[in-house]
């Protein structure tokens, strides 16, 4: 598969301090790559240095085919390519249609007709005649999205894009990328530490640790090498434990009241079982803990990604 | 770069820093039209027929508000382009970083222009209006304007290329202070080397210094608004014949100010290529 983004061997030093030692990536054209990593990993750095805002120490990338040593060509290529690095980059003296009417102008589209359109695909039509300044955090986060989002950019950077947005905007902006990604073809890299969000939209993850990819693995693979796991909700730990035990379940206790229960077993079954102990299934629900355990056992310690 | 330039003037309407400098000239203005106002009043008591010279007055932002308002005004409209983050959204999408700094430049020594010139308007129509005179021509008024002009693109340059590679916008007004403070002192001691008149005995100057100083005198652009605006002082002899003060500008001026533009702005350009933006 083609390559919208490869990164080889990129090296980046503040002062003295390494922050990327021989990073390398590969994102397919196409794709919704996940980053994920613990602060400081090193995954700001990277799309930084991908987003043209710093030079790597060492090492090079190729951004839609065009090497980065050719700073014109590669230059020129970034019209194609939007990003939200970290914190909005939003002009809070404006309102969002002004914020995003110069976001047109620096692309050098002088037609504003879809303005409207975008905003409202962020949730903030209602919202654009307002000063930025008297934005929230999720608000200004949105309209950070929008202007990376302004003139379809081919290849998009969200940097922790779920920052502030409360659920309702964040289950919109997972339907906004999945739709972009399916009708426009547009190529997403995202960091987030959000992983159960995350592993609902990658169709490709890279896992970064101390300044390197310790490993880049597409969602198939990644659901193949993970057990699936129901979370049951339940009355009784206690009882469940002992039901469990009795039907040979791979389970594991993850509070008082909470169990996982791994493989294809199904409910009707673990539900019988139970209320024969009378013990009684509050709820029960597909987790996802897939991405999270994977990474853990990748990156080994806390679960800080 | 033409469509960051017109895009910086659009958004300047909104711009908090504009707003702010607008209050600076108001401030500056108010303070000239009660000086003004109180010494006509004065001087009317005297003599009726007395019409003092108001050339200096026009030429007075030259002793320092200009160089207040291009510091505090380069800090913080480029500051707030790090404060906002929309310098980012410059960068990633692939303009030049040339082009941002230069249509920054441009739009700072602009708005500094435009602001001079509303200051020498208003100040001329107060002067009128209280009855005061010019001793020079309008045509000597308009080139000392234009040549002040030139310690201007000079200072706009330093700040510009201060202001975009400190990410902090008051620790950029800070340096610009303090190369102003620099420029100031250096001014004041190359001043009184030279008001020792040439070569002289007593303090043991000797020519290759004289010219060492007449060089810096004509260079830094704090001593050459200050040479413009000595240039304008003038007062009545006791025949009403007016008495020339200053001095003629040296064309100097001219190639001086524009070698430190460029410099600075070369110097300002090299750093904000390399420079790691957050």
């Amino acid at each position: 598969m083609e390559n919208i983004l490869s990164a080889d061997k990129i090296v980046k030093f503040y002062k003295t301090n390494p922050a990327l030692k021989y990073m390398s990536m590969n994102v397919p054209k196409g794709a919704i790559y996940g980053l994920v990593g613990k602060n400081g990993a090193g995954k700001t750095t990277l799309i930084r240095i991908v987003s043209g805002l710093q030079e790597p120490s060492k090492g090079q990338y190729t951004l839609f085919g065009i090497n980065s040593d050719n700073s014109r060509a590669i230059r020129k290529i970034r019209k194609n390519m939007g990003v939200m690095v970290d914190s909005p980059a939003v002009d809070l003296d404006l309102t969002a249609r002004e914020n995003l009417m110069v976001q047109y102008k620096i692309i050098g589209i002088s037609d504003y007709d879809t303005i409207d359109g975008l905003l409202k695909s962020v949730g903030l039509d209602a919202k654009s005649k307002k000063k930025v300044k008297t934005f929230s955090l999720g608000m200004r986060q949105r309209l950070g999205i929008a202007m990376a989002l302004a003139g379809e950019p081919e290849f998009v950077i969200l940097d922790e894009p779920a920052n502030g947005i409360d659920p309702q905007g964040i289950i919109q902006l997972r339907e906004l990328i999945l739709r972009l990604n399916r009708e426009k073809h547009t190529t997403f890299l995202i960091s987030s530490h959000i992983l159960d969000e995350l592993s609902r939209v990658a169709t490709h993850y890279g896992f970064v640790d101390d300044g390197r990819m310790v490993k880049e693995i597409t969602a198939e693979e990644l659901n193949s090498y993970n057990k699936k796991c129901t979370r049951y909700k339940l009355s009784d730990i206690e009882t469940f434990e002992r039901a469990a035990k009795k039907l040979e379940l791979d389970y594991k206790v993850v509070s008082e009241n909470q169990a996982d229960v791994f493989g294809d077993v199904k409910i009707v079954d673990v539900a019988v079982a139970l209320d024969k102990e009378n013990c009684n299934i509050i709820s029960a629900t597909e987790h996802n803990e897939s991405l999270e355990a994977y990474y853990v056992n990748l990156v080994g310690g806390e679960r800080d990604a | 770069m033409r469509n960051l330039f017109v895009l910086n003037f659009k958004t300047l309407k909104r711009d908090l820093c504009l707003k702010i400098i607008l209050g600076l000239l108001a401030v500056a203005l108010v303070m000239n039209f009660e000086y003004l106002f109180s010494y006509s009043c004065y001087s009317d008591g005297y003599d009726p027929y007395w019409m003092p010279f108001a050339d200096i007055e026009l030429f007075s932002y030259c002793g320092g508000y200009l160089v207040f308002i291009s510091a505090v005004f380069s800090s913080f409209y480029i500051g707030k382009g790090y404060r906002h983050n929309t310098l980012r959204n410059k960068v990633t999408r692939g303009l030049r970083r040339e082009s941002i700094y230069l249509s920054n430049l441009i739009t700072v020594f602009i708005v500094c222009t435009v602001i001079v010139a509303v200051y020498m308007v208003v100040v001329y129509l107060m002067a009128i209006s209280l009855k005061f005179g010019f001793a020079f021509s309008r045509a000597e008024i308009l080139k000392g304007f234009i040549y002040s002009l030139l310690p201007l693109l000079s200072l706009c340059c330093i700040f510009t290329a201060i202001s975009m590679n400190i990410k902090n916008e008051v620790i950029s007004l800070v340096v610009c202070f303090a190369v102003v403070a620099v420029m100031y002192f250096v001014w004041f001691e190359v001043d009184w080397a030279i008001s020792l008149d040439g070569p002289t005995y007593y303090y043991g100057i000797t020519e290759a210094e004289i010219k060492a100083y007449e060089f810096l005198e004509d260079f830094l652009p704090v001593s050459q608004l200050e040479t413009i605006n000595n240039r304008f002082y003038c007062e009545f002899d006791s025949m009403y014949e007016p008495i020339y003060q200053g001095s003629p500008i040296s064309p100097r001026i001219i190639p001086m100010s524009l070698a430190l533009s460029v410099a600075s702005s070369l110097a300002g350009i090299l750093i904000f290529k390399k420079k790691n933006i957050n």
